[in-house]
């Protein structure tokens, strides 16, 4: 009897890692995710079904409630900037980097109406920007580039996904502003003053999870990155399908949603390897970060960058086609 | 320069111009419409290039798939439109030179360089909403080549988990437009068309708008057409390998500068073309769908399948793992148990076969276990045994004190050695020695107590055999030097504690050397044998008869009432020992000199000087003449005394 009692534990102790491999005891990983050129490759894998069921994306309005859902607990990690990254940990939300979505080479950009043909030109007018880390980079690099101080703008706390409103109503002359909201900007006659292809490497988009509910769920994160990867080689492979899809979910033509590309690189596995390590571009601009935000105030402390990043969940080179 | 050398030159550059304009480039255009709408459509295309091209003529050839095929290697082709899959097809089969460019087609104005394929359903038939309901349906469709019209819906179909080969029954209708014929005249419940079809037909007049229905729509932005499926490079313009350089540098520029308003792409319903797209989508497509080129199953190595699998692999290998361990240990304890069972087997044997009666009991005596020996000893059966306290075997011979000593000792020591008398079941009494051992747990709690008994009867006779033999004659039996010692000090101390007269007797048989020396040694024993049993014969109950070797005998008269009653033993022996014997048929006759010796207590004196006054005694019978006897009187004791003192040394113990 003890016999057999012994035998039925041990078939199920040599039965269990064949559940292991198919399920997550933890439940579904959920990231949250909101309309960005960069994690539309997600966007994309989910509506091909290619994002395996351990994941569930949360769509957002904009980054503000991926933190937000972070800081309640709602989420296991989110689409974020490398700046609300720092934020988030320094919130205490132990969130590591597990793969760059993009990184903006003029995607971040000041948009003024047409006849403000100068930065000078700005002076004493409304711009709105984001109180995030990242509108206050760029809105610190602008000034910067510009000669100007903060106290020449008026500037309006506006997300991007309201300055289309603002704009129209005439309560903005200017934006610092990202996609999809800067091609509906330029649709609406805005020109460009600035962005963020004068300061490259600075401004990462990426997928961050955090370290602490990653008990039974590291496949989840490598079938998460795997699935944006695969929505990536999409976009990249057919572009004219890929684009024309995101084009209808966003409400762009298939030239504007081409046209938000131009500004951000898009890394693929192979590209992404060189952002992580102690010498990458993540933790350089990390550092920066760490710099301006203290500065600005939007950092407590700079953070002590420890597992800030990992490229464990990257999959292997030659395993996406 | 001079005039004879420029009018050669010109002469040069005039010549060839007649031979080169003779030459035709073949434009191949796949037939994926009907051939005389094709025909209609293409035929101000390729007027076209053959006016941008100096010195050609381009001829068009509306073709099926086939008859492309069987141009192309028969070198009858020179330009080639055709589906993105068909022309994977042909370059995986002939070198041509590639893409030249890609069309771009245009819907009200909107250039679209992208085709997909378009799910069609007759309208109003709701039975049919999504991809999941096209399962066992009828479809028609082109023809399975067809990349709009049947490829691009392959895919779909397998993602929704549809096997397109074998999930549905198709309907080859030959071309788009009778794939919508057959839709709408109910052949078949589905179509597949590629995109802008649909709409064509509807701006010829073919078809009414809301007469069908697409199927699993999907929302694109900039996209002019009715979809189902994602979007594919458009067509390919594809340049031959033998045509000049020079000439495809030429057809590029002139399909490059087409515009959307000129005829031709008005015509041909185009916006132009555009530079070669990637056909990496439809590479894979055809991938996914085992098409041509890539029917072959492609080779599944290890590394695929780790890649696949190696989760499961990894649990299927830990599982092995942990059996084969599993089996290793069980192999090993088998083992143990195996040399276990042989160890106990043996051990068993022992147990069960010993001769000693083995019994094991619990601290407070119950029988818990006992072999066939201790059955056999007992008399009790194992099943009669068992339960029962030890007790049960005790003779209650033993005093209460002996049981305590033997209680303390088991205690103190843990070990009892001894001899006890016990009872059979049948009542019987028997002498036994007994080994008891304590066996104690890590604590030293007695746990049980194990008994090895055995039955030591046959011993004890053995012993008494033995102390019989050291004190008698082994000839006749009768008691030796050493017995008639012992019985004459008991005797004498009789005496001495006021009892009757007692004599000894010393008997001496004349003449029986000559009997050993005439008839030998066997004769004589037997001699001795028969005189000591009548001797016996003669004397009390009381009396005691020892030889003391050779032809002497000693005889112990005790309780004589008077010297009388002696004369008349001494008178009787006398006799008996003078009749004559027969042994073995031959008549034996010898005498006996005796010599008394009355024992008196007041005088003392021990058993040797008794006997050694008897001695003296027989002596003197013997000088009166043999066959008599002679009483010893106190003042012959120093007379003959060195003769009697030899004979009591040989009787010194």
């Amino acid at each position: 009897m003890h016999r057999r009692d012994l035998l039925k534990i041990l078939t199920a102790l040599a039965a269990a890692p064949l559940c292991l491999a198919g399920c997550s005891p933890g439940g579904p990983l959920t990231i949250g995710l909101h309309p960005w050129p960069g994690y539309e490759p997600l966007y994309l894998a989910r509506a091909f079904g290619w994002l395996s069921d351990e994941v569930v994306l949360r769509e957002g309005g904009n980054a503000g409630a991926s933190l937000a859902g972070l800081c309640r607990g709602e989420l296991d990690g989110a689409a974020l900037t490398l700046d609300e990254v720092l934020v988030a940990r320094s919130e205490g939300i132990p969130l590591t980097v597990v793969a760059v979505c993009d990184d903006s080479v003029g995607a971040d950009m000041v948009l003024a109406r047409p006849g403000i043909a100068s930065p000078r030109g700005l002076a004493c007018r409304r711009i709105a920007v984001e109180r995030t880390a990242v509108g206050n980079l760029v809105l610190s690099q602008f000034l910067a580039a510009a000669g100007l101080r903060r106290d020449d703008l008026q500037v309006v706390d506006l997300a991007p996904n309201e300055q289309l409103d603002a704009w129209r109503a005439g309560e903005i002359e200017a934006a610092i502003t990202y996609e999809p909201t800067a091609s509906r900007l330029l649709r609406e006659g805005a020109v460009s003053l600035y962005d963020s292809s004068q300061f490259p490497d600075v401004i990462l988009d990426v997928l961050a999870v955090r370290q602490d509910r990653l008990r039974w769920r590291r496949g989840a994160v490598s079938a998460l990155v795997a699935g944006h990867f695969r929505g990536l080689d999409h976009l990249r492979i057919s572009p004219q399908d890929a684009m024309r899809r995101i084009g209808a979910w966003r409400g762009l033509g298939f030239d504007e949603v081409r046209a938000s590309y131009a500004g951000l690189e898009l890394p693929g596995p192979g590209g992404n390897r060189d952002y992580f390590g102690p010498q990458g571009d993540l933790a350089r601009a990390a550092r920066l970060l760490n710099d301006v935000m203290v500065a600005n105030g939007q950092l407590p402390r700079p953070d002590d960058l420890k597992a800030l990043s990992t490229p464990r969940y990257l999959p292997d080179i030659g395993a996406v086609a | 320069m001079n005039l004879g050398r420029r009018l050669l030159l010109v002469a040069l550059t005039l010549l060839p111009a007649p031979l080169l304009a003779e030459e035709t480039l073949r434009l191949g255009v796949f037939a994926y419409r009907p051939e005389a709408v094709m025909e209609a459509r293409y035929r101000p295309l390729a007027e076209y290039l053959g006016e941008r091209l100096p010195d050609h003529r381009v001829a068009l050839e509306v073709m099926s798939l086939d008859e492309i095929e069987e141009a192309i290697s028969h070198r009858r082709l020179d330009l080639l439109m055709t589906n993105p899959s068909h022309y994977l097809e042909i370059r995986s089969r002939n070198s041509l030179t590639g893409a030249l460019a890609t069309v771009i087609n245009a819907q009200h104005g909107q250039p679209v360089s992208s085709l997909g394929g378009t799910m069609i359903k007759a309208a109003g038939n709701a039975a049919i909403q999504e991809l999941d309901d096209l399962a066992g349906r009828r479809i028609a469709m082109p023809g399975r080549r067809f990349l709009g019209g049947y490829q691009t819906h392959a895919l779909e179909l397998m993602d929704a988990d549809i096997d397109p080969r074998r999930d549905i029954t198709p309907v080859i209708a030959g071309s788009h437009d009778a794939v919508v014929a057959a839709v709408l005249a109910g052949e078949a419940e589905v179509g597949f068309i590629r995109t802008g079809i649909l709409e064509r037909l509807i701006a010829e007049g073919e078809l009414a708008p809301g007469q069908l229905e697409v199927i699993h729509a999907q929302q694109l932005a900039s996209f002019p057409f009715a979809v189902s499926t994602r979007l594919y490079p458009e067509w390919p313009l594809v340049v031959m390998p033998q045509v000049a350089p020079e000439t495809v540098r030429r057809i590029a520029v002139a399909l490059f500068t087409l515009e959307p308003e000129h005829p031709a792409a008005r015509a041909a319903m185009i916006a132009g073309f555009a530079p070669p797209q990637d056909y990496l989508p439809v590479e894979n497509l055809a991938r996914r769908l085992r098409l041509p080129p890539f029917e072959a199953v492609p080779d599944f190595t290890w590394h695929d399948i780790w890649q696949r699998y190696a989760g499961f692999l990894l649990g299927l290998a830990a599982a092995g793992a942990l059996v084969a361990v599993l089996l290793l240990m069980l192999a090993r304890r088998n083992r143990q148990l195996r040399q276990q069972r042989a160890r106990l087997s043996l051990l068993a044997g022992v147990f069960t076969h010993s001769h000693e009666g083995v019994m094991i009991t619990s601290p407070d005596g119950e029988l818990l276990e006992v072999n066939d020996a201790f059955s056999q000893i007992t008399g009790y059966a194992r099943n009669e045994a068992v339960g029962r306290n030890a007790s049960l075997l005790g003779a209650g011979r033993h005093p209460q004190a002996f049981y305590a000593d033997f209680w303390q000792q088991l205690q103190r020591t843990g070990h009892w050695d001894g001899e006890v008398w016990n009872r059979r079941k049948n009542g019987e009494i028997y002498p036994q020695r007994l080994t008891i051992s304590a066996v104690t747990d890590g604590a030293e709690e007695v746990q049980r107590y194990v008994g090895l008994l055995s039955d030591i009867t046959r011993l004890k006779e053995h012993q008494r055999a033995l102390t019989h033999a050291a004190q008698h004659d082994a000839l006749t039996g009768l008691p030796n030097r050493t017995l008639l010692a012992d019985r004459l000090r008991v005797a004498m101390a009789q005496v001495d504690r006021g009892g009757q007269r007692l004599a000894v007797v010393f008997i001496d048989l004349d003449g029986f050397k000559a009997i050993n020396d005439t008839h030998g040694h066997h004769m004589g024993d037997r001699l001795l044998v028969a005189l000591a049993e009548r001797m016996q014969g003669e004397l009390r109950a009381s009396d005691t008869l020892a030889r003391l070797g050779g032809d002497e005998f000693v005889a112990v008269l005790q309780d004589l009432a008077s010297d009388e009653e002696g004369e008349r033993v001494l008178e009787r022996l006398l006799a008996a020992t003078a009749a004559p014997v027969e042994i073995a048929g031959c008549p034996l006759q010898v005498s006996a000199s005796l010599g008394v010796a009355y024992y008196d207590a007041a005088a003392g004196g021990d058993e040797d000087q008794l006997l050694r006054h008897a001695d003296q005694a027989m002596y003197r019978a013997k000088e009166a003449g043999k066959q008599c006897y002679r009483v010893h009187r106190k003042t012959q004791e120093s007379v003959s005394m060195p003769a009697a003192a030899s004979r009591l040394g040989r009787m010194g113990r």
